[in-house]
């Protein structure tokens, strides 16, 4: 059971009810978290994938189906790896929080 | 009532009895103090600030300081000032010789820590034609000395130390109180406008030597006057640097301010968009100088380039 657990991938989702505001100035990208009320700079790629996780319906994601969902495809191991890296830094952020699968 | 109308005699006796009242920006103060110091210091710096005739009835007081000696054996053994503010005592003491300005850093405080209806961003601002330029930057930069040198050559001060931002306007908020300079700085700014009047020497303070300039009147006289966000400028004294300013992505000045200002995370989402639409607006650059007469006709130049807003 646990090797099963382990075996799965990690998944993450957007923090319940804290609504993202994001604002672009000039080529960079800011995001609002109204939950803690922080404020980050977002590189293009980050803003990229938040925007999709704030649009989507409130599931938890793992960075394969993210890979797939955007990009169709969920074979590449280092974008899988980019993926999970961005996933990691938005939970030490605070605007993601980890699913336990 | 200017408070230069007052003669030291009856500015004493308000201070030692019911306090004097005066106003500064959108803020009322009333300040009582028995030290001879405190009532030279705010004489010399306050004098064009709005204070009450005699009888006038009082408006509502924002902040009730005091500042006085500590009493008891501290007479004798290396004499200390307190501030306090309703009776509370939010620091330690001083040296005596440091309260007046003890007073000017307590009522810092007082607005940073209280006046949440405005962001606070811990900036310098000063305006020139409508629009107004935020100078955020750590002690040593040179920030208040670039303020001085600026409200000296035709700018006015709305702040050297807090820039009060209306979050539901984003208009910028004057508090024209007297500049904080330390150290050379002083010297600088006495050579740069002999015709500047300063405070008492504060000697041995934990920033070095203080001192403090009068707000120039015409800034007091228009304390009650907005601005427009128009530039957002990171200055830093560099020795022997040419003027040099380089353009900074919005991105990164509006993080900046976010990092430097006291109450940002109060104000939630309309702070967020408050600042975003400001920046937005604004040219945001780093600046390096040395000379700052140089300086200050740079962004004179700036300025009087665009239209006035007002």
């Amino acid at each position: 059971m646990t090797e099963a657990l382990a075996a799965q991938p990690l998944q993450w989702r957007l923090q319940a009810g804290s609504p993202l505001c994001f604002r672009q100035l000039d080529d960079q990208f800011l995001v609002f978290n109204a939950a803690s009320g922080d404020t980050h700079l977002l590189s293009a790629s980050g803003h990229e994938l938040l925007q999709f996780l704030s649009e989507q319906e409130a599931r938890a994601w793992s960075a394969p189906a993210l890979a797939q969902a955007l990009l169709g495809e969920s074979e590449d191991a280092d974008f899988c790896l980019s993926l999970e890296h961005s996933l990691r830094y938005f939970e030490q952020l605070g605007l993601l929080v980890p699913v336990l699968p | 009532m200017k408070l230069a109308v007052l003669d030291s005699a009856e500015l004493s006796a308000r201070l030692r009895g019911p306090g004097l009242v005066l106003r500064t920006g959108p803020v009322w103060l009333r300040i009582t103090s028995q030290l001879d110091s405190v009532a030279a210091a705010l004489a010399s710096l306050y004098a064009e600030q709005e204070t009450l005739l005699a009888g006038q009835a009082q408006p509502f007081c924002d902040f009730d300081v005091r500042v006085d000696a500590v009493s008891g054996p501290r007479r004798w053994l290396r004499p200390q000032a307190q501030f306090l503010f309703d009776a509370l005592k939010p620091f330690k003491p001083m040296a005596l010789p440091h309260a007046s300005a003890m007073l000017e850093w307590g009522l810092n405080w007082c607005v940073s820590s209280h006046c949440h209806q405005y962001i606070i961003i811990h900036a310098a601002v000063v305006e020139r034609g409508g629009r107004a330029m935020v100078l955020p930057a750590p002690p040593g930069s040179g920030k208040s000395t670039l303020c001085a040198g600026l409200v000296n050559r035709g700018w006015r001060l709305l702040s050297d130390e807090l820039t009060l931002i209306d979050p539901l306007s984003g208009e910028l908020v004057p508090l024209a109180r007297p500049v904080s300079l330390k150290n050379k700085s002083i010297e600088v700014i006495q050579a740069f406008a002999p015709e500047a009047r300063f405070g008492p020497l504060t000697r041995d303070t934990v920033k070095g030597t203080v001192s403090h300039m009068r707000p120039p009147a015409t800034s007091v006289q228009r304390d009650t006057e907005r601005a427009r966000l128009g530039w957002v400028v990171f200055p830093r004294y560099r020795a022997d640097s040419a003027i040099k300013p380089m353009p900074l992505a919005r991105g990164e000045a509006l993080m900046a301010l976010v990092d430097n200002a006291f109450n940002y995370h109060l104000h939630g989402r309309q702070g967020f968009d408050t600042l975003c639409d400001g920046v937005a607006a604004a040219d945001c650059l780093r600046f390096e100088y040395s000379d700052l007469e140089q300086a200050c006709a740079y962004f004179t130049a700036l300025a009087d380039a665009q239209e006035p807003l007002r």
